[in-house]
């Protein structure tokens, strides 16, 4: 324990930006537990596949996570207290971060944030239309009027 | 509260460039498909037909098994209701999904009273089973048809990710076949809550309860059920912990060529001595059909 958090390790994003930070932060990234396992993690770590911006929110997240873990499994407060924390993180965000969250957190490893990141977009496309879908994920909409007509008419006994 | 934390970058490395790097606007499609099945698999399936509407990779996404793989592995699987209708002069049913109504706000100002969005939308259901049933039941994402009589025939399987029907040989889902059944199939049309079966006698308009015993109890619905006419069909089935009931109602306008298909979702709870009282959750019309339409059966599948 006291190793891992006095153990330092320089992570560099794919636009030059460079985040130190302590081995358990670093550990939080799957991906990154293996490089610093293999011991390839002498100099800074290069994540071609993150911007900085990303990248330091995504520090920012494995911090909390990191800082504020809950005691053990019964902790049902430090869970509460943490699931509150990820809310208000994620409503910093639109969803073209939120979008790139969900890639880099695929990249890097980390289960929680990934699921905290499709979960926001889940929380989304709940009760909208499929206009205000498309909007909102800026999504094309790539059917004809005819082909949208069809799959309206193969519901017609429910939505006329 | 995110303020106390604060990014760590130190300044190791070089100052960030002061532009950007110019990025794409990211669309929710630039995403690889298992990414974008993993958001929908955290979507209630209820909005799955609205989704659909949104673009051709949506709707590809939402039908394909993945999504079904990845709700099972995420803990998301949830209750759907499925209602079976038979269109004379077709013999097989027509099946039905309840699920959220698209553009919804564009209903909002009718009604009166607040609407649930709640409609049944149809399912192509592929292939159909082969012989008659008697009984169904669900264990998990699949629907069991049980033939008539038993000792015949296959058992006809739907699976309710895929919507396909297909025949099992009845020895081999035996032990299915086998589960606790007997006291529900002694009163057809019967559905169990919980440790409850409920049970609707059209000749007095009532539902009646009975928690295994052979006592049975008026189920109490305090307000918001219209009274059943004889004629009326009634379909129960227990959905998410609830009782729902289905009815058909004839359509006065255009000289009762159509009915409509309501549905109603009721919360139980258990009252003094062994009385259960219901309390009417939300009710709406899910569905106009032709009033040659005959409402067959209604049960939850998870998926």
């Amino acid at each position: 324990m006291a190793s891992s958090s006095t153990n330092k390790f320089v992570l560099k994003s794919n636009d030059d930006v460079s985040f130190e930070v302590t081995e358990a932060v670093a550990r939080e990234f799957q991906v990154i537990a293996h490089i610093i396992d293999d011991d390839c993690a002498k100099k800074a770590i290069p994540l071609s596949n993150v911007t900085g911006e990303i990248l330091s929110k995504m520090i920012e997240y494995g911090k909390k996570h990191i800082e504020e873990a809950p005691v053990d499994e019964e902790d049902e407060e430090g869970k509460k207290k943490l699931q509150i924390w990820d809310e208000e993180f994620m409503k910093q965000f639109n969803m073209e971060i939120v979008f790139q969250l969900i890639l880099a957190s695929n990249y890097l490893n980390n289960k929680g944030l990934l699921d905290l990141t499709c979960c926001t977009v889940a929380d989304h496309i709940k009760d909208m239309t499929p206009d205000e879908v498309r909007t909102l994920f800026n999504v094309k909409n790539d059917y004809t009027t005819e082909e949208e007509e069809e799959i309206r008419k193969e519901n017609s006994w429910a939505f006329e | 509260m995110s303020g106390r934390i604060h990014p760590s970058a130190a300044a190791n490395g070089p100052e960030p460039p002061s532009e950007k790097p110019s990025i794409e606007p990211t669309s929710i499609l630039s995403l690889p498909d298992d990414l974008i099945v993993s958001c929908f698999a955290r979507v209630s399936r209820l909005y799955y037909p609205t989704l659909s509407l949104v673009s051709k990779r949506f709707r590809s996404l939402l039908a394909s098994p993945d999504i079904y793989h990845a709700r099972s592995l995420l803990g998301r699987t949830e209750s759907c209701l499925y209602v079976g209708l038979r269109s004379p002069p077709h013999h097989n049913l027509r099946w039905f999904t309840l699920c959220q109504k698209p553009d919804q706000s564009l209903t909002k100002k009718k009604e009166k009273v607040k609407s649930s969005g709640n409609v049944l939308a149809p399912v192509s259901v592929l292939g159909s089973p082969s012989v008659k049933w008697s009984d169904l039941f669900t264990v998990g994402p699949y629907l069991y048809a049980i033939p008539e009589p038993i000792e015949h025939g296959n058992v006809s399987v739907l699976d309710c990710r895929t919507h396909t029907w297909s025949d099992k040989p009845k020895e081999l889902i035996g032990e299915v076949v086998g589960l606790d059944t007997s006291f529900d199939l002694q009163c057809p049309g019967a559905c169990r809550v919980e440790d409850i079966i409920y049970y609707y006698n059209c000749s007095t308009d009532t539902i009646w309860t009975n928690n295994k015993t052979l006592c049975w109890r008026e189920l109490e619905v305090l307000e918001g059920l219209p009274k059943f006419a004889r004629y009326t069909s009634v379909k129960m089935a227990e959905y998410r912990g609830k009782l729902v009931i289905l009815w058909d109602k004839y359509v006065s306008k255009n000289g009762y060529k159509e009915k409509v298909i309501w549905c109603a979702q009721i919360a139980l709870k258990r009252g003094i001595g062994k009385v259960i009282r219901g309390e009417v959750e939300w009710l709406d019309a899910v569905l106009t059909v032709p009033k040659s339409c005959k409402l067959v059966c209604a049960i939850a599948a998870t998926v």
